[in-house]
């Protein structure tokens, strides 16, 4: 349907106000087509995986910092010496020192009873937890599924559906002026699909006596997710599954999206007239449509090797525990790596793409500026997406890859650094001069800014390919992506969430509440992921289940013990963004403005909440950029797209409209279809 | 045409959240972990009654139960045909930790003759698919040194098995059966530690730790308690044997099968002698 | 070529790179200390300019916010010198990346004093050596597990070689991928199964004292006349960097570096009883 079809409006609007009040609870809120409930589904259902994949993370932490066996300590020993101890009386005693640190109340839950060292020695068992019985210690199969799950959550069921699915859905529709996306049934199916995606993950969990799920990394570079062993049983199978299906899920939204955004822009709505929120989304889209089924066809093939006798990834000879892997043979190990990455760094890009036209639009509002270089930050944009799919191989300069092609991907990589290097200094000439308000959602969107800097030249070291020789899979490239994703994406999540609370839920968040979320949550984090670069130059190998043993990594237990202690923290910080969140939702200061923050976009031109429809009556049309803050001609520090600024705001004699701003009053809008 | 579209989603919704959860709960029962070997537990055939005669033993509970009234027992010894190989010490300066655990040189285990030229770990069982009761105390296998104790040991189907682990370094147990019934599994062990674990078949199962690859075990499981292994100086003694005539069966690691004939009278210790050769 | 005297073992590895022992060592550490400084500097710069905005442009109703949608030229500007800086510096690494890794290149050694063959497996290493005929796939061959032996060589106090000893580790797996990852060598390189890859390093060890009467690690364990031997007991850790399962981190080995002779005795020692072995079977 062409966006500028006559259409009879108003018949459409009669049809849609009732359609609103006649729909019964499921339909309304759980089966719903309207992608404002949907994004609402996906953000609530993401704050509760974002839960499970940051209590996964904690135990994770946990169990680098406490791992089982820890001898006794220089001061136990000399304390016993000084007791008078030697000899065979020392070591009965120092055999009696327990150093072992079961995770709270889950150690013991799931891996039974923690016993003293004299009942360990004497052969006495605990009581069994969930998963067996380790003398209440996560052994060293399950910290592999617990950084796996850990990855897989927070990328394929947090991040993505995060940005793409929450935000996508809520704000997009919104910004463009449609009244809904393009095909709502496809967007409901791609919800629920997504929830499957999200049970089948969650149940690799519990398809092992011992809860061995996924354990291979969430990068499963076979042959270790290839062949099915005891630690790559059923729980790697599903795992497979999931992620297939959670990537029809993206496919499905990206192809909404793309449609959406082609189809249902508002009148005058040219493309370069978009948001950066919504032109992120848009090039995520492209990207996710395009990586996504190359996911998908890789996961099919592990699938076909695990249970089918294929042997896509697996070369002749190979030797699991003294026998022939009978399927073996004909397959490339080094083939599902370039498949998969040629997947996943793009992936990359769609988890932090979005974020960025979060923060550019947050930026824009919150210190009244028009973007600095709207263009180029749309160039850099496409540049980084484009440039996403020619550099996957800087994961394999030490795979056996041709080294070649190493010098080319170094090259290419680096060049990645330009586009992003170009949108910091944009943001920061966005700053320049402007009139800066440090909200909740600002003080995200600072955090991101400055924290994606240290995220994206941490990626210079390893995309330098001499150097990565020395920091690949170590430490430092955990740090790297905390700080991209974890202080980038996650922030910008929050800055979005903050931003646009009082549009979703017509009640605003605690400021000051948000304020301590927001230093709490930066002090922490780079408490968590800053020493991960120190340790990374150690050489400290990443998904290392203990470091216990070596020489080279002893020197790093402080550090650890303060990461895993600065991410307990961390973890509890979000509970008081919950509580805001929550409490907000219900008791928050109502809000009495359709337009709050004085911000220019579309979605804030509507009636809070937005109603079934987006705007009773047709959509507002565009008369300009979403960027005109602080126009000298203009009375007002902005200039709504939906005003033309010559007849609102020409002049500073002209009143500017005090919020509310009606779509409805103002301009005479030309008749717009609604679907 | 929108009416229709919402009850499709309705439906499609519906469905794929029940497969998926039915998929979620009947995985989560059936507690199987196929492996490259195929074959998977099955904990209900575990202590199924085996149909057996009853000639000599009384049944308890669809298991057999020997009377002490009506047994006698086997004796013997292994004995070795040749010159003695020499032992091969183990370089254990790879593994610093190993190194330090063990005091004294260890040596490989796979074919151990002793200066009496008999020969150690084989394993000495009467050849009977009868299932007798099950002992309620567990066997024990001991990680210590760097090294399986027992190296050869034996168990009975259904008996737990606790598997310790004395070393200050971290082991991995990786058993792997040769048998159909039993299941592959591998896991990492709690340093000190105890695991338990109970097999439901017949089997002759390899043990190992991937960590230290010169470490190895292999247990037996039986149906019954007829067995013994060898030990320093050879010699077997089963007691407590049915009274009648059995199929003695031994078995070693790298030197297969040997069987013999032996005829138990009740009361009475009967006798029986192996020789191996390379 | 300047040997850089690195940081010791201890506290100083703590807070940054361990100390490197190899010949390509200096260009890895070069090329990050290049790196360290130009994205510290653009670090430090952004940020302040950040904060310094911050507290600049606080809201402030007597000001109005400066009203523009960019400028050409700066956004050139900030294209253009980055640009030059990130390809400089790219093609100032491909040299380092060519002598360590690409077997074509006129930088990778020609010839290789010893070649071992590593066959990972799940959790442990086969180290192969060649025995004295110094060919793999002998009889004389003998098989250590976890033990890498290689003789070093010896660099003079100024730092130069005064003979070659480049090993090439001919490195493959029998199940999952594993990666040899030798720290104070800058070794990295996946196992990968089905696949015979190469690597090659050297270990550089000084024979006499440094001007400052220390030798390379400035450890007394060495003896006066800096030759470092076998009843050397702390060796080289080398450890496993690509996931192999769940003994992962407990798939580790030793590199002893030895001089030359003491090697020699050592291998042939080894090699003889294979030899022996061999003939008996």
């Amino acid at each position: 349907m062409s966006t500028t079809a006559p259409a009879p409006a108003h018949a459409d609007h009669a049809a849609a106000g009732h359609g609103h009040h006649e729909l019964p609870f499921l339909r309304k809120w759980v089966f719903s087509t309207d992608h404002k409930v949907i994004g609402l589904q996906y953000l609530f259902c993401c704050l509760f995986t974002l839960m499970v994949g940051g209590l996964l993370a904690l135990m994770v932490r946990w169990q680098i910092a406490y791992p089982a066996g820890a001898k006794p300590t220089e001061e136990q020993v000399q304390e016993l010496r000084s007791r008078g101890l030697t000899g065979a009386e020392l070591d009965a005693e120092l055999a009696k020192i327990d150093n072992d640190r079961p995770f709270p109340i889950l150690g013991e839950l799931l891996w039974g009873e923690h016993l003293e060292p004299e009942l360990v020695n004497a052969g006495e068992v605990g009581e069994a937890g969930v998963f067996g019985n380790s003398n209440g210690m996560m052994p060293a199969e399950w910290y592999n599924v617990a950084f796996t799950m850990h990855a897989s959550v927070m990328i394929f069921l947090v991040i993505i559906p995060m940005l793409t699915g929450a935000f996508g859905n809520w704000v997009i529709p919104l910004q463009l002026g449609a009244k809904d996306m393009a095909f709502p049934f496809l967007n409901g199916l791609s919800f629920w699909t997504w929830i499957c995606a999200v049970l089948i993950l969650f149940a690799s969990f519990f398809v092992d006596p011992a809860g061995i799920g996924a354990g291979a990394g969430w990068t499963s570079y076979p042959p270790l997710s290839d062949v099915v062993t005891p630690t790559a049983g059923p729980g790697q199978t599903l795992w497979c599954i999931g992620v297939i299906i959670g990537g029809t899920s993206s496919i499905m939204g990206s192809m909404n999206y793309i449609t959406t955004i082609v189809n249902l822009r508002a009148p005058g709505l040219s493309l370069f007239r978009m948001p950066l929120t919504t032109w992120a989304a848009f090039i995520t889209s492209i990207l996710q449509l395009f990586a996504t089924p190359v996911l998908s066809s890789a996961m099919a093939m592990l699938l076909f090797d695990r249970h089918m006798g294929t042997s896509f990834f697996l070369p002749e000879g190979l030797i699991f525990t003294g026998e022939t892997v009978p399927n073996a043979g004909g397959g490339q190990v080094i083939l599902w790596q370039h498949i998969f990455w040629f997947y996943s760094h793009p992936a990359v890009y769609i988890m932090i793409l979005p974020a960025m036209g979060i923060v550019s639009d947050v930026i824009a509002v919150w210190s009244r500026k028009p973007i600095f270089g709207y263009r180029p930050m749309v160039y850099s944009m496409s540049a980084i997406a484009g440039l996403g799919f020619v550099v996957w191989g800087h994961h394999m300069f030490q795979s056996g890859m041709n080294p070649v092609l190493g010098t080319t991907f170094m090259i290419s990589t680096i060049m990645i650094a330009l586009p992003s290097a170009v949108k910091v200094f944009n943001w920061l000439g966005t700053l320049w001069g402007g009139q800066i308000t440090f909200s909740p959602a600002m003080l995200f969107a600072l955090g991101f800014v400055s924290m994606f800097v240290i995220g994206g030249l941490s990626g210079i070291y390893m995309a330098n390919a001499p150097f990565d020789i020395f920091i690949h899979d170590t430490y430092f490239i955990v740090a790297h992506i905390h700080y991209v994703l974890f202080t980038g994406s996650v922030m910008g999540i929050f800055s979005g969430i903050y931003h646009w609370f009082p549009k979703m839920f017509a009640r605003h968040m605690n400021d000051a509440w948000g304020k301590v979320h927001f230093w709490l949550t930066f002090i922490f984090m780079n408490g968590v992921f800053f020493p991960m670069h120190i340790i990374g130059l150690g050489g400290y190998p990443r998904r290392y289940a203990s470091f216990r043993g070596y020489d080279f990594l002893a020197p790093y237990e402080g550090m650890n013990v303060f990461m895993t202690w600065c991410a307990i923290l961390l973890g509890l910080s979000q509970f008081i963004f919950l509580a805001n969140f929550f409490g907000s939702l219900l008791f928050g200061k109502k809000a009495t403005s359709d337009n709050p923050w004085h911000a220019n976009s579309l979605e804030w031109s509507t009636q809070t909440p937005p109603p079934h429809g987006n705007w009773i009556g047709p959509v507002p049309t565009v008369y300009h950029g979403p960027y005109e803050y602080s126009n000298p001609n203009c009375k007002e520090d902005y200039a709504p797209q939906w005003m033309p600024m010559q007849t609102i705001y020409g002049g500073s004699t002209a009143a500017a409209p005090a919020a509310p701003i009606v779509a409805t009053g103002g301009t005479p809008p030309p008749p717009h279809p609604a679907h | 045409m929108k009416r229709m579209h919402d009850k499709t989603l309705w439906m499609l919704a519906l469905g794929i959240a029940g497969v998926a959860i039915s998929a979620a709960c009947g995985g989560g029962e059936s507690r199987s972990r196929k492996s490259i070997r195929g074959g998977a537990e099955n904990p209900t055939a575990a202590n199924a009654p085996a149909a057996g005669d009853g000639a000599a033993a009384a049944q308890s509970g669809g298991l057999k139960k020997v009377d002490p009234a009506t047994a006698g027992s086997i004796t013997g010894v292994v004995k070795w045909d040749g010159a003695r190989p020499a032992p091969e010490a183990l370089d254990l300066s790879g593994n610093p930790d190993c190194a330090k655990a063990v005091k004294e040189t260890i040596y490989k285990e796979d074919l151990v003759v002793n200066a009496d030229n008999t020969v150690a770990n084989a394993l000495v069982s009467i050849d009977t698919n009868d299932r007798y009761e099950v002992p309620a105390e567990p066997a024990v296998v001991d990680q210590v040194g760097c090294r399986y104790i027992p190296h050869v040991f034996a168990l009975q189907a259904g008996q737990k098995l606790k598997i310790k682990s004395s070393d200050p370094t971290l082991h991995n147990v990786h058993y792997i059966p040769t048998g159909d019934e039993n299941t592959e599994d591998n896991f990492a062990m709690p340093a000190p530690g105890v695991r338990e674990r109970t097999f439901n078949s017949a089997d002759w199962i390899k043990f190992k730790c991937d960590v230290h690859p010169w470490m190895g075990a292999w247990a037996a499981v039986k149906t019954h308690p007829f067995f013994a292994v060898t030990g320093t100086d050879g010699k077997f003694t089963i007691a407590n044997v049915p009274a009648g005539t059995h199929t003695l069966v031994l078995k070693h690691e790298s030197l297969g099968e040997q069987t013999a004939t032996v005829t138990v009278e009740a009361g009475k210790v009967a006798t029986a002698e192996f020789t191996l050769k390379k | 070529m300047q040997q850089v005297r690195p940081p010791e073992f201890g506290e100083a590895w703590k807070w940054w790179l361990p100390p490197h022992y190899s010949s390509f060592g200096d260009e890895v550490d070069t090329l990050f200390h290049w790196i360290f400084w130009i994205t510290m500097v653009t670090f430090v710069g952004v940020e302040l300019v950040m904060l310094y905005f911050c507290f600049k442009y606080k809201r402030n109703p007597a000001r109005k916010a400066t009203y523009t949608h960019g400028s050409h030229s700066l956004e050139v500007a900030w294209t253009i010198i980055p640009a030059v800086i990130l390809v400089a510096l790219g093609v100032a690494s491909t040299k380092t990346w060519a002598t360590i890794k690409n077997p074509t290149d006129s930088d990778y050694p020609q010839e290789f004093q010893t070649t071992v063959k590593i066959v990972a497996q799940q959790f442990a290493w086969n180290v192969t050596y060649a025995g004295d005929d110094k060919t793999l796939g002998t009889d004389d061959d003998f098989t250590e597990t976890n033990i890498l032996n290689v003789p070093f060589e010896p660099i003079d106090a100024e730092g130069n070689a005064t003979t070659e000893e480049n090993v090439r580790v001919m490195l493959t797996s029998q199940d999952v991928i594993h990666s040899l990852f030798i720290p104070v060598l800058r070794v990295k390189q996946d196992a990968v199964p089905g696949y015979l890859g190469n690597v090659w390093f050297d270990v550089q060890r000084m024979t006499s004292p440094g001007p400052d009467k220390k030798h390379l690690t400035g450890d007394s364990r060495y003896s006066e006349d800096g030759r470092t031997l076998i009843d050397w007991e702390e060796s080289y850790e080398i450890a496993c960097a690509e996931l192999c399962g769940l003994g992962h981190s407990q798939m580790r080995m030793q590199l002893k570096a030895v001089p030359r002779a003491d090697w020699e005795a050592w291998s042939h020692t080894k090699s003889a009883a294979a030899k022996a072995r061999a003939a008996a079977k």
